[in-house]
């Protein structure tokens, strides 16, 4: 979408090597400018969730600060310089070579520079990032494409119940961690094992099992389509794309149904573990429903303005669990148009007929504007970023960030995935409504 | 100069022989800057630090009742969604009232890289105007902007014709530097060229002025200055600036950070121009003195107790306050001496590195000498003549103390760090936590919402400085149970292995 943005709610496609990152013991390289890795850090790092530097991010992650003179004369020895003692300095086990804006535009040809370090069995790969060519979503789906094309080795056996999980973005999810935990717990306990290649604890050792699934699973409204095709093109391995991040009972079960008919589980298993979960969730629920149900000022309706992972999701469990209505919901990250027909038809797919309108923007601008031209009866809630902390001040609103920019929140592991996740949001919703009385 | 004239300000490297890399004894550095043989240094092997981007936004982004368009691809400035809980608070806390950051991005994608990016900024503009009534747009390019040839003097100067909003552009992409402190240059440069800096309004036949007008005018001109706020000093120390000038029976007016637009018209009516900083404001404050005749000090930065006299007396020399400047030193210090007693016995003999701004680390290198403390190592982000005294002053009796000069750059400071093993870590934003990795407890180098400026400053940072030496528990625990992201073998070598002399 090339049109003006106001108030930024993803960055650009280098904005990926948080992706990287998000890998243990994998480290983005970066050829570009000096300044280009700091701001995409404070932007999804340092100032979204106070993710911070970690192992080898913030100001550790090698760059080659491009400058007038490769600009001029290109970069090439630069960024072989660079990365050749990048791999003396960096106690790292994967070096992901990403490209910026200078670079792109005047042509170094990294992916040669790179292949030598490949052909002298260095672990280093590249992806062509230049700022211009996308956002960071579109830049993670790049990280993925290079390590799939120049990293992973096809497998000779499949592992039997083996599951790669893939599903939110690193980093631009605050809230990445938790949700790929919560997913990988849900799926391991209908039976199967899963993989996740994100996080702590994982690393190479969870890459390189990568080619040995039975089956990708995707969890993810769009983000991600490419790389479960290329993985099926590549390694033959099948993948299951479920377009919804399942928050609450509803989505949840649904969720757990239909990961457990592709995989060909026992139905029985599957119903244990979903009863199990919906006991505990609906001991918590009765015992707040008192307040849920009585506080005559608790929001009736609600507005997101989000990554699509979270606009449908939160929409999902709001309406279908919680009974509340829908405004007009704003996905923010960018949605390629040939997905965004399929992402619609999943807001007019609700309990009782009831149908949510969509926009497709990532210019936070026009996103407020609109929702300021709303007419409210009570306060509403906005679910978005901490752009929209001003906007709920003016129009009495409810506020809560849960989407990249989090800047007014400190997120380690907390999911809002599952059932878990649906009491955290419920808790974080309702601590808000009633914070405001006090 | 003459350098007003051109569009764009000449790069540090050039203007000052400003150096980004090197590693030495403080008597080489200061040797090698006076004999002009620093320039030219590079590395071999660099981490990503900054550019002049990210520090002329957090300039110009202060400034209210402004729109500030980034003219680039959408990651350029991306984070200065961390500005909204700066600028918000920083309106309120002087006065204004606080509104949301105004900023807009020109999303330049693949086919504006191809086919030029006027038109969205055309575009950008032209919005910004029209929706928000601004008092000023600042536009901020960004490198493909640059590389692409985007004309943006060319686009600004047409459309100024028919935009109520005073455009200003400011160039400061981030390639075209390696000293990032051209940004304050660039920004300086953008303002002296776009906005009024006079009144203009008192035409012939105009207001009837009579004598007494005049001499009333000119008596609080004589004692009204300007002080030039930087972003690494909060409101709190603007009042101990203020607090301290004050004093002298001076009048404070503050610029750019914070300054409305239209307050700029005011900005010749004082005596003097006063920086805090000798490397952020030289190329404001000899436009100003060239174009108005207005003086300045520029000497020094009023952190620590010598250092906040030596500034003082700078200023009152100026000023014929010399005597009134003695008094008011004599009863600051006097005072200071008393409260900083139980301080200087916790801080007694213990060895500090200090990491940031080329300035700003030798004064507080002095100021906890000042305290007690033992200094075993200075970086600074870079190096340039305005260095030179006063890193005499802060080594002086020891030489040979050991300097790098690097922006950010964590692996040479991890190094360092592993050598020297102080007590005590001062460091810049972003580099604390490298060096609670290795147990060592820091004291952010500054933080706007506290006090480091002036008498008052010294009490403070002896105060935190202590409390943070006192629980290291953090630290240790920490430093115990994650590990650093280098080699073992690097620790073997010179933490200046790297830096090249071309």
């Amino acid at each position: 979408m090339s049109q003006l943005v106001e108030q930024i709610r993803h960055v650009c496609a280098l904005g990926a090597l948080q992706s990287v990152l998000a890998i243990e013991r994998a480290v983005p390289v970066l050829h570009a400018g000096p300044g280009c890795g700091q701001k995409l850090w404070g932007a999804l790092g340092l100032d979204n969730g106070c993710q911070g530097s970690g192992y080898v991010g913030g100001h550790s992650v090698p760059s080659t600060n491009i400058t007038e003179k490769e600009v001029i004369f290109g970069g090439d020895k630069k960024l072989r310089e660079t990365i050749e003692n990048a791999l003396k300095v960096i106690d790292a086990d994967l070096f992901v070579v990403l490209t910026g804006c200078t670079s792109d535009i005047v042509g170094d040809d990294v992916g040669e520079v790179v292949r030598e370090f490949q052909d002298a069995g260095k672990p280093v790969v590249y992806a062509e990032t230049g700022g211009f060519k996308g956002t960071n979503i579109y830049g993670h789906e790049l990280v993925l494409e290079a390590i799939i094309d120049q990293y992973l080795k096809p497998s000779e056996e499949i592992e039997p119940g083996l599951v790669n999980i893939w599903s939110v973005v690193p980093f631009q999810d605050a809230f990445w961690t938790g949700n790929l935990k919560e997913l990988e717990k849900l799926v391991s306990e209908i039976g199967l094992k899963p993989n996740v290649i994100f996080g702590p604890g994982r690393g190479l050792q969870a890459l390189n099992k990568v080619p040995k699934a039975q089956f990708n699973l995707l969890v993810s409204p769009w983000v991600g389509v490419k790389n479960v095709q290329s993985l099926e093109e590549k390694f033959g391995t099948p993948y299951l794309h479920y377009p919804v991040l399942p928050i609450g009972p509803t989505e949840t079960g649904k969720f757990l149904r239909t990961v457990g008919e592709y995989a060909g589980l026992d139905s029985k298993r599957i119903e244990e573990v979903i009863n199990r979960h919906e006991n505990e969730y609906f001991y918590y629920i009765e015992r707040s429903a008192d307040v849920l149900l009585e506080t005559r000022l608790l929001p009736r309706r609600f507005i997101t303005v989000a990554d699509s992972f979270y606009t449908l999701g939160v929409s999902k469990f709001l309406i279908n669990d919680m009974g509340l209505l829908p405004e007009t919901q704003f996905i923010t990250d960018d949605v390629s148009p040939e997905h965004q027909e399929k992402i619609e038809e999943e807001f007019k797919n609700f309990i009782d007929g009831i149908s949510s309108e969509v926009v497709f923007t990532n210019d936070g601008g026009l996103a407020q504007e609109t929702i300021r031209n709303i007419k409210f009866r009570g306060r509403p809630l906005i679910l978005g970023s901490a752009w929209e902390r001003v906007l709920a001040e003016d129009i009495n609103g409810y506020q809560l960030s849960i989407s990249m920019p989090l800047s007014d929140r400190l997120v380690l592991n907390r999911s809002y995935v599952g059932y878990e996740g649906a009491l955290r949001l419920v808790e974080d919703i309702y601590s808000l409504v009633l914070q405001d009385f006090q | 100069m003459g350098y007003i004239d051109e569009k764009v300000v000449p790069k540090r490297e050039e203007r000052l022989k400003a150096c980004n890399a090197f590693g030495g004894k403080a008597c080489q550095l200061i040797e090698g800057s006076r004999g002009g043989c620093l320039v030219n240094k590079n590395r071999s092997f660099s981490q990503t630090c900054n550019c002049q981007m990210g520090l002329a936004l957090a300039m110009v982004l202060t400034i209210p009742e402004a729109v500030t368009i980034m003219h680039g691809p959408i990651g350029c400035g991306s984070s200065s969604h961390n500005m909204d809980s700066y600028f918000r608070p920083g309106q309120s806390i002087r006065g204004g009232k606080p509104k949301a950051l105004l900023w807009v991005s020109t999303n330049l994608e693949e086919q504006d890289i191809i086919g030029g990016g006027e038109s969205k900024l055309e575009e950008a503009i032209i919005k910004a105007d029209q929706n928000h009534r601004p008092a000023a747009i600042i536009v901020v390019s960004s490198c493909a902007p640059g590389i692409i040839g985007d004309d943006i003097d060319e686009l600004t100067s047409r459309l100024q014709k028919r935009i109520s909003a005073r455009i200003i552009p400011i160039h400061c992409e981030g390639f075209k530097t390696k000293i990032s402190a051209t940004a304050y240059d660039a920004v300086y440069h953008g303002i002296a060229r776009s906005l009024e800096l006079e009144l203009k309004s008192e035409a012939p036949g105009g207001l009837v002025s009579n004598g007494l007008d005049q001499v009333k005018k000119e008596y609080i001109k004589s004692k009204t200055v300007n002080v030039l706020n930087v972003f690494s000093m909060g409101r709190t120390d603007e009042l101990e600036i203020e607090r301290l000038l004050k004093a002298l029976g001076l009048e404070v007016n503050f610029y750019p950070n914070f300054a409305h637009p239209d307050k700029f018209r005011f900005l010749i009516e004082a005596a003097l121009n006063i920086s805090v900083c000798p490397t952020h404001d030289d190329y404001f404050v000899e436009i100003l003195k060239e174009r108005y005749g207005i003086p300045y000090v520029l000497n020094n930065m009023p952190i620590g107790i010598r250092n906040t006299e030596d500034w003082l007396l700078d200023i009152a020399k100026e000023l014929n306050l010399e005597s009134e400047a003695k008094t008011l030193i004599e009863k600051e210090k006097k005072e200071l001496e008393v409260e900083l007693e139980l301080y200087r016995s916790i801080l007694k003999g213990k060895r500090v590195l200090v990491s940031g701004g080329e300035i700003r680390v030798a004064v507080t290198a002095m100021l906890l000498q000042e305290l007690g403390c033992e200094v075993v190592g200075i970086r600074a982000y870079h190096y340039d003549q305005f260095g030179d005294d006063i890193y005499l002053k802060a080594v002086s009796g020891n030489p040979d103390l050991e300097i790098n000069v690097a922006t950010t750059q964590v692996f040479e400071l991890v190094n360092m760090l592993k050598k020297v093993k102080p007590d005590l870590f001062v460091g810049h934003s972003g580099s604390n936590v490298w060096a609670a990795k290795l147990g060592i407890p820091a004291l952010p180098l500054f933080s706007q919402p506290q006090n480091y400026v002036g008498y008052r400053g010294v009490f403070e940072v002896a105060k935190r400085a202590a409390r943070i030496i006192k629980n290291t528990a953090f630290q240790r625990t920490f430093s115990e149970n994650v590990t650093l992201p280098f080699k073992e073998d690097w620790y073997g070598k010179s933490p200046f292995t790297y830096i090249t002399e071309k």
